[in-house]
């Protein structure tokens, strides 16, 4: 599986609308890849924003008095829609149909107020919803045309694991000459192989950049060139 | 003797025959005598090493650390572990060590700063249902008919080869040389075989039901044999195969950066 097709997925995933060895892939995927692990975390928080919003709305801690201050402030906004009315019909003797509508006293049902609630909740949820796709889909074309037209990306390895590789090189370094010659043969011999394969994968890489076959195949091998200087230098 | 024999060996071509085959038993005496040296040192080089450790608790670990040499574990069905080592070189020691969890042989840890410890070749019989978690650094690592929960083999270069293995978690990990995988998969288990540069061979019941990932970036030599026909397979990118045969309850994840992956039905 590789990030476009898991991001692709990562949304019916939080719903939960993923068959189970999908979701095990996705899951996976999601968990060694540090990207798509980021992408999960923001889409779950907003997931989990507009839940909580929405749980507001429907089920306020004190509705009645959520209700009153609804009312009072509609009440309020049209009493003073009213004096504006009542000012501009001075003003113009005929009044127009915009002064007519705002001079109309509103007053709405209990049942009217949580429509109109939670059509609001259910507006925000659609509008961040909406604009975070658009964000995340401007994102990856922005990374698409930056890897297309931009110089071929390099592979760059972690700082921490070449630090961890020069480090281990140098143990193995001090420790190789109390081995016997069969061991320094096989040592080399692994090592090579190796490196071979490392060097093969990062001219793979460079040639097709965000290739997720290559780059977790070269991930692999980097950990076993880690895996075989630390078993060498402990001997 | 008689005059007439006396007479032949008086002759040169007698004489000549005579010091060949004085020549030729000379030699075969200082040959035996050199193949008895030998051995003898030989002998004194090489120790082999046998203990058998009874077993109180209902399950046990192995562990076993090795630097050189070959292991070859088996199950079987007494409640005790033997270990047979031979040992190259006499500056190779060991101090098995019997804990709550089992029984732990830290080859590496005991030798450490020795010089030419050579090989340590072990030959281990384990309770069927042992937990077997192996390593060593250069030998081939075989297990056979061992059904406990997990079985560990990871060696740098040599073969491995799992046989009989039922388990819940497999790992068989190599540099150089082939592994061979012939066990049967557990529902929920997951298995996990890579090499760098061998071969992957895979030999599991044909009804197996499980979720595989085949990756081989380098050769794209994936064959899954019958496999391909009873599951459900992603074959768009020929360098890792990705699918379910059955209800696809085990996890079975195969990477060969350098070699093949052949599977086989048992």
């Amino acid at each position: 599986m590789n990030c476009g097709k898991c991001q692709e997925l990562l949304g019916e995933l939080l719903d939960g609308g993923l068959a189970p060895d999908v979701r095990r892939l996705v899951r996976a995927h999601a968990d060694e890849c540090a990207s798509c692990a980021s992408v999960r975390e923001e889409l779950s928080t907003i997931l989990s924003a507009a839940q909580d919003g929405r749980e507001f709305f429907v089920a306020p801690p004190n509705e009645r008095a959520l209700w009153l201050r609804i009312r009072n402030s509609i009440e309020a906004e049209a009493e003073a829609a009213r004096a504006a009315a009542a000012a501009r019909a001075a003003a113009a003797e005929r009044p127009t149909l915009w002064t007519r509508l705002a001079g109309r006293r509103w007053s709405l049902s209990s049942p009217q107020l949580v429509t109109v609630a939670a059509g609001i909740a259910v507006a925000v949820s659609l509008v961040t919803a909406t604009g975070m796709r658009a964000l995340l889909d401007g994102r990856a074309q922005r990374q698409e045309q930056e890897a297309r037209v931009g110089q071929p990306v390099r592979f760059k390895q972690q700082p921490d694991e070449l630090l961890m590789i020069d480090y281990l090189k140098r143990r193995v370094d001090e420790r190789k000459a109390r081995w016997n010659p069969r061991m320094s043969e096989v040592y080399d011999r692994n090592m090579s192989v190796v490196d071979t394969t490392v060097e093969e994968l990062i001219r793979d890489l460079d040639a097709r950049p965000n290739d997720q076959v290559t780059e977790d195949a070269l991930k692999s091998a980097l950990r076993d060139k880690i895996e075989l200087l630390k078993e060498f230098s402990e001997l | 003797m008689t005059e007439a024999e006396k007479i032949k060996t008086d002759t040169p071509a007698a004489r000549l025959a005579l010091r060949r085959g004085a020549a030729r038993t000379l030699a075969s005496w200082a040959a035996a005598f050199a193949l008895a040296l030998f051995c003898a040192h030989a002998a004194s080089a090489q120790k082999k090493v046998s203990n058998t450790y009874k077993l109180t608790r209902p399950s046990v670990r192995l562990v076993l650390m090795n630097r050189s040499g070959s292991v070859e574990i088996e199950g079987w069905d007494r409640r005790e572990i033997k270990v047979t080592a031979e040992m190259e070189s006499p500056s190779a020691r060991f101090t098995p060590v019997m804990n709550h969890d089992g029984l732990l042989i830290d080859v590496v840890g005991d030798t450490k700063g020795r010089e030419n410890v050579g090989d340590v070749n072990f030959k281990i019989q384990v309770p069927a249902d042992a937990e077997i978690d192996v390593k060593t650094t250069v030998g081939n690592i075989s297990v056979r008919n061992v059904r406990g929960s997990m079985v560990f083999a990871v060696t740098r270069e040599g073969d491995i080869d799992l046989t009989g293995v039922r388990a819940m978690k497999v790992i068989a990990n190599n540099i150089s040389g082939s592994i061979l995988f012939d066990a049967e998969l557990m529902g929920g288990g997951t298995y996990d075989l890579k090499s760098t540069s061998g071969q992957i061979n895979v030999r599991i019941t044909g009804g197996s039901g499980f979720t595989l990932t085949a990756t081989a970036p380098r050769t794209r030599n994936i064959d899954l044999g019958g496999f391909a026909a009873r599951g459900n397979f992603d074959f768009s990118d020929s360098r890792r195969v990705w699918g379910r045969v059955g209800d696809g309850s085990a996890t079975l994840n195969a990477t060969n950066l350098r070699g093949s992956i052949v599977f086989v039905s048992r």
